[in-house]
């Protein structure tokens, strides 16, 4: 054996923990950068570090042969992503948890002690636990509401849209094309108070049966909580309606036609053959919807009363407005975590093999 | 039509159009209790359409689908007591096997320890037991079929129908399957109604043949009739491979007619006077394995000289293609244990028969000479 096939299998047995090791490494000077958790000459260092643990690498890799390139390679494709979340998503975290734990040095100081004070957080809760109880019942009302007007609309167009299918998919996905922001506000201008929303309601009388239904309250449609759910609905509609449309347009026809030619009723065949298979597309779709449905601020801004705001409402104000980062850091980490607890419970109990 | 209390299924003068399409024209025949039957043609023949319209799939534009005696054409699939094993299975895949053969009676509220029982049976008479627990995706194409098959006959419809059901499997599977099916219809003992391209496998299975052409059903009969005796030129070229030769009945001689040849001479035709009368475009069918090469023409005049242009060795048999003098190509299928006569490729040769091993058509064909069904030309056009 030649000392080149010698050193090339040395390199190789050694490539996958050196890959992952190599990796590691990197993450964490990234994360130490990004939090900065260091400071002065250690930042040289850590810089070098990183340099040298990036080029090694490479230089391995050429030097190692077919072999350790092989096993070197998901590492290397790994490794983008991995030091994007580490530098874009870890060191966040890390910043947020840290600041959530620590006092303002005075009331107009924008510099932090680090002093694991916990009273940030019973002060998110004791401040603002209903923020956060409106956020997650809002956001599971407008979930449930995706679902119950995606859902069929979904069929329709999976199974009966024909040649339509995608003029009508994009007939959904049309209004998406502008911004956020601006749809969401005209809204406030369709359900003003003399808006003809209003006003038609009124004429013919629905009025009253809207103010028993808790939807209008004393003649109003906007700054009610009816109109911020009703937002949250239409804004997250596409993110319900897509994926059960994918999972439902997934479906043989001829599945169901075997159901029917095996004595099922239409209902019956939906309900043992198509629902359960659109199944991973509504989990998806709650997935898409809940999540960011319980962060949002846009539509309780403006489509809400002071009395409808929402956890990402308070958030925003606290970090913007009353400039108190360790109690907004506290509440966006209990926001995080309690989405993180639901969410796992939520797949524990619906979750499929399958999610598609 | 005879309809007799023993048939199943009777359709009565059914037709299909959409639009000016004719998919069926006047389908009008009878499928008896425990018959194995079998809807040959080419793709867009309107088999397919025939068996939807049996399955409640499909409604007829014109005629009657009776079921049991008792006219179904208006009622919904899920009303009929007939079962179909779809061409891709439609197996449901988010349940297990026990659960996709259950699914039948438990539409129709049996009760769960009897479905048990049934469902067991019936993964016995399929052979798949041991694999009630399993997903249908962990199954081979072959299991999945017969999963298909226990989820239709558990019910014990009046008839089965299946959809190109072996269309999917690969050849050696697909012989394999032929076998089973036959098997498990003479076990439940259900009429079996199946479509079906390929002629080998209609030839194989089926008690009777319904060959189909254009909406047209161009004949039905046992497949010994249809191969022997085919009613047109299309079915005599569509099953089996035919050498058909255009002549015209010049004479008859008792009961055997003598036919001139566009090719030169003159042949007997055995017992077919009666059908066809003097002066007749008619086209002679003698299938391939009944040529005899031979190096001498037949003293009787029953024979054809031609080149022989190719010579395939095919193991029990030898193909020759011979090509006549006015450019008419003729198969010849030769058992190739008999004593050949040595014949090289390019030499003169002769073709002969007996007297009784042709067979009369009306008619002229588009292309003389051998015409053969070429699987897989239909294979590519479905």
């Amino acid at each position: 054996m030649t000392a080149t096939v010698v050193r090339q299998n040395r390199i190789a047995r050694n490539a996958d923990r050196v890959g992952l090791g190599a990796m590691i490494v990197a993450s964490i000077c990234l994360v130490a950068l990004g939090t900065r958790l260091v400071s002065g000459p250690m930042v040289s260092v850590i810089v070098l570090v990183l340099i040298l643990d990036l080029v090694g690498v490479l230089v391995l890799a050429a030097r190692g042969g077919p072999e350790a390139r092989r096993l070197l390679a998901p590492y290397g494709l790994l490794k983008p992503g991995m030091l994007w979340l580490a530098l874009f998503f870890l060191a966040p975290v890390w910043s947020l948890i840290r600041i959530s734990l620590s006092t303002k040095e005075s009331r107009f100081s924008v510099n932090y002690d680090f002093n694991w004070a916990f009273q940030n957080y019973t002060k998110a809760f004791s401040d603002f636990g209903s923020q956060f109880q409106r956020a997650f019942l809002y956001a599971a009302i407008a979930t449930v509401l995706t679902i119950l007007i995606g859902y069929p609309l979904a069929y329709v167009i999976a199974f009966r849209g024909g040649k339509y299918k995608n003029i009508l998919l994009g007939l959904v996905v049309i209004p998406f094309f502008t911004s956020y922001l601006i749809r969401t506000i005209a809204w406030s201008t369709i359900l003003a108070d003399r808006g003809f929303v209003v006003r038609a309601m009124n004429a013919v009388g629905l009025g009253n049966v809207f103010e028993w239904l808790h939807i209008m309250d004393n003649g109003k449609l906007l700054n009610t909580p009816a109109a911020v759910i009703g937002g949250l609905t239409y804004n997250f509609l596409p993110f319900m309606l897509l994926p059960i449309y994918v999972s439902l347009e997934k479906i043989d026809i001829n599945l169901v036609n075997a159901a029917g030619d095996l004595y099922s009723s239409a209902t019956r065949a939906f309900r043992k053959v198509v629902l359960p298979l659109s199944i991973p597309g509504v989990f998806a779709g709650t997935l898409l919807t809940f999540i960011p449905a319980a962060g949002d601020f846009v539509n309780a801004q403006f489509l809400g009363n002071p009395n409808t705001t929402m956890i990402g409402n308070s958030i925003q104000d606290q970090f913007l407005k009353q400039n108190n980062y360790p109690v907004a850091s506290a509440m966006a980490a209990v926001l995080m975590v309690s989405i993180a607890t639901l969410v796992l419970l939520y797949t524990r109990i619906f979750g499929t093999e399958d999610l598609a | 039509m005879g309809e007799s209390v023993s048939d199943v299924i009777v359709l009565d003068h059914v037709s299909k159009r959409y639009g000016d399409f004719v998919a069926v024209h006047d389908a009008n025949f009878s499928i008896a209790t425990g018959e194995f039957f079998a809807m040959l043609g080419p793709s867009g023949c309107g088999k397919t359409t025939t068996l939807k319209m049996i399955a409640g799939f499909e409604q007829p534009t014109a005629g009657r689908v009776m079921l049991d005696g008792i006219d179904v054409s208006d009622v919904p699939p899920y009303k009929r007591n007939v079962n179909t094993v779809f061409q891709q299975y439609a197996l449901f895949p988010h349940m297990s096997v026990f659960d996709n053969v259950a699914f039948g009676p438990r539409s129709k509220k049996v009760d769960e320890s009897k479905i048990k029982t049934s469902v067991m049976e019936m993964l016995e008479i399929v052979r798949l037991n041991d694999f009630a627990q399993r997903k249908p995706s962990q199954l081979s194409g072959g299991q999945q079929q017969r999963v298909a098959l226990a989820r239709a006959l558990v019910n014990y419809p009046s008839a089965l129908l299946l959809d190109e059901p072996l269309a999917a499997l690969d050849l050696k599977l697909r012989e394999a399957m032929q076998i089973e099916l036959k098997r498990i219809q003479r076990e439940v003992g259900i009429s079996f109604i199946f479509v079906t391209h390929d002629q080998g496998e209609a030839l194989t299975m089926s008690d009777r043949i319904a060959v189909m052409s254009q909406g047209h059903v161009e004949q039905i009969g046992t497949p010994q009739e249809i191969y022997r005796s085919p009613a047109s030129l299309f079915v005599a070229g569509f099953i089996g491979s035919a050498n058909l030769l255009p002549g015209t009945v010049q004479s008859h001689d008792g009961a055997d007619a003598v036919v001139a040849l566009k090719a030169g001479s003159a042949i007997r035709v055995a017992g077919q006077a009666s059908a066809h009368a003097i002066g007749a475009h008619v086209s002679v069918m003698l299938r391939p394995e009944r040529l005899r090469p031979s190096e001498q023409a037949d003293a009787n005049g029953q024979s054809l000289q031609g080149t022989l242009t190719d010579l395939v060795f095919q193991g029990a048999t030898a193909r020759m293609i011979v090509r006549l003098a006015d450019g008419t190509e003729l198969t010849c299928l030769a058992d190739s244990s008999a004593r050949m006569p040595q014949i090289a490729v390019g030499a003169t040769m002769n073709v002969s028969w007996g007297a009784d091993c042709g067979y009369i058509l009306a008619g002229w064909p588009e292309k003389a000479g051998s015409n053969t069904t070429d699987i897989d030309h239909i294979e590519s056009t479905l």
